[in-house]
């Protein structure tokens, strides 16, 4: 291991960091929230770590580096990254949390301290309900807090993966598009205006009413020759009467406001999906319409296989690659040397399983982040949900190690499963990801189902 | 208020609608408050649609006789999900402000298409002709929000990406991509700073700005009144007057005061 080797190591982590950053700001960051500057350097920190840690996998089948360099950097980056999960965001997380509520800075570091060491305790805690690696050989291994990482994050990837799984020929197939009126959406437009107009006539009317008590109260206060008994009638006659005027407006003020406000999501509803009908019905749609047929079968595959395998207790140690060539080989009488190319091969597969899954959850993240950035959520909590989704990056990808393993021709797994140490049970983080995504994509089919019937209900059913 | 106290109330003889537009997160809804209550709150929520904030105005007319009248704040979200639905509320304006971040330099120069947007779906009251006004109709006002965590001239917002590209452009390795919207859009070189937060704004420009509203779409004053005599006709009522250094932001004339910044 030479210094040319750790340059190189340096230089492609900070590239690696550097692009997390950037697509921080670029794509996740779409409306002018405030930023803090430690917040985006942990979210490229995570990114590039975890991304390494994909990149090194890569290494393992085209061996780019020395071995020492490699098992060297799978330590350190492995150190690294469950630090950052276990200890260091956690505590960031729960500080900014109390900081924004306004606490002063001791405060919040004491109280993320204290949450600090329940969350330390939960996480051992949960070890026991899972097989884990024994506690002889030490409480904070890599081993012991990467069993533990892994389990969240693999459920996190099944969640993903069964949502996805619905999700994809839900939004492809034309069958579920729903045809829009223009009639419709201009009746809605009809009524916002008209809910607008009305605000605004009750709050002229609210101006001038808390004016012209103004203008009374004044007029009251130079007023001397009426006697006592009958100011003190008329100020709480008239005061009562316009307090409870200017009240009843605001509530109805308030009331219209909310009207509209659903008004106008109603009709952005609407025009989605008029817009989706008419994409339906070019031949870019039709395309779409077949391939979400394909998805869908494809879909209930997986759903049977992952259900075979957790019934049957079947893991499989042949990667898919190697199987794969293999049948095309047999299919075409093609005598080949495998052995050469197969690396090659597995290198392709591997690499695309890894780009598609990226790809998928930066997909998820930026979705996941403008939903939950734009539901009504004040502008100071974006630094908290970039954290959040920091920690959850990390456990994904630090178990896609974990499974991915399986993925690989038996000579290049040995590195993972010394890398991490201590005897984790791969097999089991398999079974888990097969329950978690077949409840998964159940509870998906089942939350499509109810929309659609509730959409079709309103559709026939139209606001008036 | 004291002066009309004694006198009978006349009823508000009309309104004007005056649309704030802007990137989402920039501070409309907070300055529409501001503009209307005198402060603001502390989180305001983000806007879905269009909430509109009425506010009530005393007209002095040249016969300096006093009338009421209402402003409208037509506070639209910037939210880009939004854009074809926000069509909707572009009707009948009779002014516009265009509000923008004064710590995200993005937002200014997105100020370009959002005049595109509301010059081309919008329906204007008295539109103005179109010589040499630029591409909106009528009457407009830009005001740069969040002064208080603007950065200093030379400095850096708190976006790591902005401030690398800020400071690579500052060792002229690349070319400064200024992108401020062109003076054929927005003629008239000068615009507000506000602080909506703290409160800060130039009261008296938005009252101008809505009393020369007012008096285009009711007393049938034109720009080219304003372009002659321009001296005489406006209260000019701000303490710290520089009367050598006078500018135009679309047709009504001030003197400087410390709170303007170039364009």
């Amino acid at each position: 291991m030479n210094a040319g080797e750790g340059l190189a190591m340096a230089a492609s982590l900070a590239l690696l960091g550097w692009s997390g950053i950037w697509f921080l700001n670029r794509k996740l960051y779409r409306e002018y929230e405030e930023r803090r500057a430690l917040v985006q350097i942990l979210f490229g920190a995570v990114f590039a770590l975890s991304c390494n840690l994909l990149q090194l996998v890569l290494f393992e089948i085209v061996p780019l580096l020395s071995p020492q360099a490699r098992w060297l950097n799978w330590k350190l980056d492995l150190y690294c990254i469950v630090a950052l999960l276990v200890f260091v965001l956690p505590y960031y997380h729960c500080y900014l949390v109390f900081r924004n509520k306004g606490s002063r800075r001791e405060r919040a570091a004491i109280a993320a301290l204290c949450f600090l060491l329940g969350f330390l305790y939960a996480f051992w805690r949960m070890g026991v309900h899972f097989p884990m690696p024994s506690p002889d050989k030490g409480f904070f291994t890599v081993a012991q807090m990467v069993s533990r990482v892994g389990v969240i994050g693999v459920s996190v990837m099944a969640v993903l993966a069964g949502f996805g799984a619905v999700d994809l020929p839900y939004s492809y197939l034309s069958l579920f598009i729903r045809d829009i009126q223009d009639s419709d959406i201009a009746s809605l437009e009809r009524q916002l205006m008209q809910a607008l107009e009305m605000g605004i006539a009750k709050k002229k009317k609210r101006i001038l009413l808390a004016q012209s008590e103004m203008r009374r109260s004044l007029l009251k206060g130079e007023a001397k020759s009426t006697s006592f008994f009958s100011r003190v009638v008329r100020t709480v006659v008239r005061s009562v009467s316009e307090d409870e005027q200017i009240h009843n407006l605001e509530v109805e003020i308030n009331g219209l406001e909310e009207l509209s406000r659903q008004l106008f999501l109603d009709i952005f509803e609407l025009r989605k999906a008029k817009q989706a009908a008419i994409y339906s019905r070019t031949w870019r749609g039709h395309v779409k319409n077949i391939w979400g047929y394909a998805l869908s079968l494809y879909c209930v595959y997986k759903m049977l296989r992952s259900l075979q395998s957790i019934v049957l207790r079947d893991t499989g140690s042949v990667d898919p690659a190697t199987n794969a060539i293999a049948i095309f080989l047999r299919i075409f009488h093609i005598n080949f040397n495998v052995a050469l190319w197969s690396q090659y091969v597995s290198l392709a597969f591997v690499g695309m399983m890894i780009a598609m899954s990226l790809r998928g959850f930066l997909q998820s993240l930026m979705k996941f982040f403008s939903i939950a950035s734009s539901g009504g959520a004040r502008n100071s909590s974006s630094n908290v949900l970039v954290l959040f989704l920091s920690e959850i990056m990390g456990m994904y990808f630090v178990s896609s190690i974990l499974l991915i393993r399986k993925s690989l021709a038996s000579e290049y797994r040995s590195i993972i499963t010394d890398a991490l140490g201590g005897d984790i049970q791969f097999n089991f983080y398999h079974r888990w990801f097969d329950a978690i995504f077949v409840v998964s994509a159940l509870l998906s089919i089942l939350l499509f189902a109810v929309q659609y019937t509730s959409k079709q209900a309103d559709d026939k059913h139209p606001v008036d | 208020m004291y002066r009309r106290a004694k006198e009978e109330a006349l009823p508000p003889t009309g309104q004007v609608r005056v649309l704030i537009v802007g990137d989402a997160g920039v501070g409309k809804s907070s300055l529409a408050q501001l503009i209307v209550d005198g402060s603001c709150g502390k989180d305001v929520a983000r806007t879905i649609g269009c909430t509109v904030h009425v506010k009530h105005i005393q007209h002095t007319t040249l016969a300096n006789s006093f009338q009421d009248f209402f402003v409208e704040l037509w506070d639209v979200s910037g939210n880009e999900w939004y854009k074809d639905c926000r069509s909707l509320f572009y009707s009948q304006i009779n002014g516009i402000i265009f509000v923008h971040d004064l710590s995200q330099r993005k937002t200014k120069s997105s100020l370009q298409k959002w005049a595109r947007e509301v010059a081309s779906l919008g329906h204007f009251s008295a539109p103005l002709p179109s010589s040499g006004m630029g591409l909106v109709p009528v009457p407009f006002l830009v005001i740069g929000n969040k002064a208080d965590i603007a950065p200093k001239a030379g400095g850096s917002s708190g976006n790591l990406v902005d401030a690398a590209r800020h400071w690579v452009e500052k060792q002229g390795l690349l070319s400064p991509t200024d992108e401020l919207p062109t003076s054929e859009t927005f003629p008239g070189t000068q615009g507000l700073r506000a602080a909506a937060k703290d409160g800060e704004l130039d009261m008296e420009a938005i009252d101008d700005f809505f009393s020369m509203l007012i008096r285009r779409r009711y007393f049938g004053e034109g720009i080219s009144t304003y372009f002659s005599s321009t001296q005489s006709n406006i209260p000019v009522n701000s303490t710290n007057q520089m009367p050598s250094s006078s500018f135009m932001y679309n047709g009504l004339a001030r003197s400087n005061s410390s709170s303007r910044y170039r364009l």
